[in-house]
């Protein structure tokens, strides 16, 4: 036979079978799911809300925080310094938009926990294994920290501590709540990156 | 780079080195494949030498099958992959003024490095054209900036435009290029030119 | 037949690649969007206490020491560490029960990111039981 026509029927067979796939330019999650899971239950991964208001008090750069929340409750009461990204366009979105790599720690957030495991999960396979979630979600953060008041009484140096970060992180966080929505608007903007654009082509 | 780099992360100038390495892979089959001859490329538009068609259509359906595979296989993330941005009126009258190139050249701009590589003169020649005409297109851009920068439609997919999906797309255009194959045989016969074609 | 051979074999290693992508736990499946839907929407979510949520046929996996009252859960239990839900045998089962999968902790995240790595790993019907709809 003809090597052209040889090639032709297995280029052909090739496309059918590419026909009958239900591709689509779409993400996928890379690795073993079963190491991907066994490192995703690793408790380090859980943040508390005393730890989240110690990084925020201490302004510490190498935090992350992404709400998955709707937007309208995002306005509402985001936690300082997040980006905003609804769950459901976790998977449309280039993740380098909102996600950082290297050291910094990706903190996903919601009202309670199941979005935020599912995000982990997403983060994680997408190649982004410095994925973290605050564990209560917005609910917890507003339990310890926003709303947390000095009752009185000789408390610990540990708890003394404790309270200070929650008063700083709470009061960064009550001023951002109350801010007119032009002025929240700026400075969710200003908190924004620009996703890389990739480069090729013959430019 | 590709699908090397979803399996182990490479450092940057690891990449760069495949990418050296595949561009000497390229100009070498071009050479080998005959195409630092300017008869053979310019028989593509007489009819005689068709081995540009088949060469270069099959390289590209062989890609195109070949990284819808590795996309479903999980070795390429096409979501990375760099679409070239179209800009409509300008693509037709830059392809228009490339193919007046070719035909009167007799190269384009990789079969003239690859036959600049075996040091022929006329390739020589050809090559310092295209960067004459690359410095008077910089010399003059905003003059023609408007033109240039119109009809922009972003980073189109043929398929989305048709509505198709990948696959279906990929298996239409392998069944359009070996017609076209057939057809570029049945061109050679009807317009051959044994004086030039034993040459080549 | 062996000039059919050089046709034959590059096309049944194709398909070969494509069966074994398909089938097996082992990896991730294509299109995280499509495996991920039903988080979107809470559909993958079945409340404890609503009657009739849970059919007879589901198997419930515990994922922690907790107990799931009996009034509310009358199938299957099996107590599986959240690590070990990949391994053969829970794996197996998972595959091969008639009715749905259903897993259950106390602590949601854990039944979460269980739930998205069956569901990305190609697993289909499987839930999560929760106390109470929360926040879905």
């Amino acid at each position: 036979m003809n090597p052209r026509i040889r090639l032709s029927i297995i280029l052909i067979s090739a496309g059918f079978v590419l026909a009958v796939l239900p591709l689509k330019y779409t993400r996928s999650l890379g690795g073993s799911p079963a190491k991907l899971l066994s490192a995703s239950l690793n408790d380090s991964l859980a943040i508390s809300a005393d730890q989240l208001a110690r990084f925020i008090s201490l302004e510490d750069k190498d935090i992350h925080l992404v709400d998955l929340r709707d937007k309208a409750d995002f306005m509402i009461t985001g936690i300082p310094g997040a980006v905003n990204v609804p769950y459901h366009e976790i998977l449309e979105k280039d993740p380098s938009s909102f996600l950082l790599a290297g050291n910094a720690r990706n903190i996903f957030y919601s009202s309670d926990d199941l979005q935020p495991g599912y995000a982990m999960i997403i983060a994680m396979g997408l190649g982004y294994r410095n994925s973290y979630f605050l564990r209560g979600g917005i609910n917890e953060w507003t339990r310890v920290v926003s709303d947390t008041i000095y009752r009185g009484g000789t408390i610990t140096a540990r708890e003394n501590a404790l309270f200070e970060s929650r008063i700083k992180a709470g009061r960064l966080y009550n001023k951002l709540c109350n801010l007119p929505d032009s002025l929240k608007i700026k400075y969710l903007n200003a908190m924004k990156f620009n996703p890389k654009k990739l480069d090729g082509g013959c430019e | 780079m590709g699908p090397v780099s979803s399996l182990i992360s490479l450092p940057g100038w690891a990449n760069m080195l495949i990418a050296v390495a595949i561009g000497i892979g390229f100009g070498f089959s071009l050479e080998q494949a005959g195409f630092s001859s300017s008869r053979k490329l310019v028989g593509m538009f007489y009819g005689y030498d068709t081995t540009v068609l088949k060469v270069f259509f099959t390289a590209a359906i062989v890609a195109l099958a070949g990284s819808q595979f590795m996309g479903y296989l999980g070795l390429l993330d096409l979501t990375k992959v760099f679409v070239n941005e179209y800009y409509v009126l300008p693509a037709i009258t830059g392809g228009v003024i490339m193919g007046l190139g070719f035909v009167v050249g007799g190269f384009c701009p990789g079969t003239g490095l690859a036959a600049i590589s075996i040091g022929k003169i006329d390739a020589m020649v050809f090559f310092f054209g295209g960067l004459t005409g690359a410095f008077i297109f910089a010399e003059t851009y905003p003059l023609i900036k408007g033109f240039s920068d119109g009809t922009y439609k972003g980073p189109v997919r043929i398929n989305e435009t048709l509505g198709l999906s990948p696959g279906v797309f990929t298996f239409l255009l392998i069944i359009a290029a070996v017609f076209m194959f057939w057809l570029a045989e049945k061109a050679e016969k009807r317009f051959s030119r044994p004086d030039i074609s034993a040459d080549i | 037949m062996k000039k059919y051979l050089v046709i034959i074999i590059p096309v049944l290693i194709i398909i070969i690649l494509v069966i074994a992508v398909n089938t097996g736990s082992w990896h991730f499946r294509y299109d995280a969007r499509t495996r991920g839907a039903a988080s979107y929407d809470g559909s993958n979510i079945i409340v404890k206490d609503k009657p009739g949520s849970i059919s007879k046929e589901a198997l419930v996996l515990l994922l922690d020491k907790m107990k799931v009252a009996d009034s509310s859960v009358n199938c299957r239990k099996i107590s599986v560490s959240p690590d070990s839900v990949f391994s053969g045998n829970c794996i197996t089962l998972i595959r091969k029960n008639r009715g749905p999968v259903i897993l259950y902790s106390a602590d949601r995240s854990v039944s979460a990111r269980v739930w998205m790595a069956l569901a990305q790993a190609g697993m289909k019907n499987i839930y999560i039981l929760t106390d109470c709809p929360g926040n879905i």
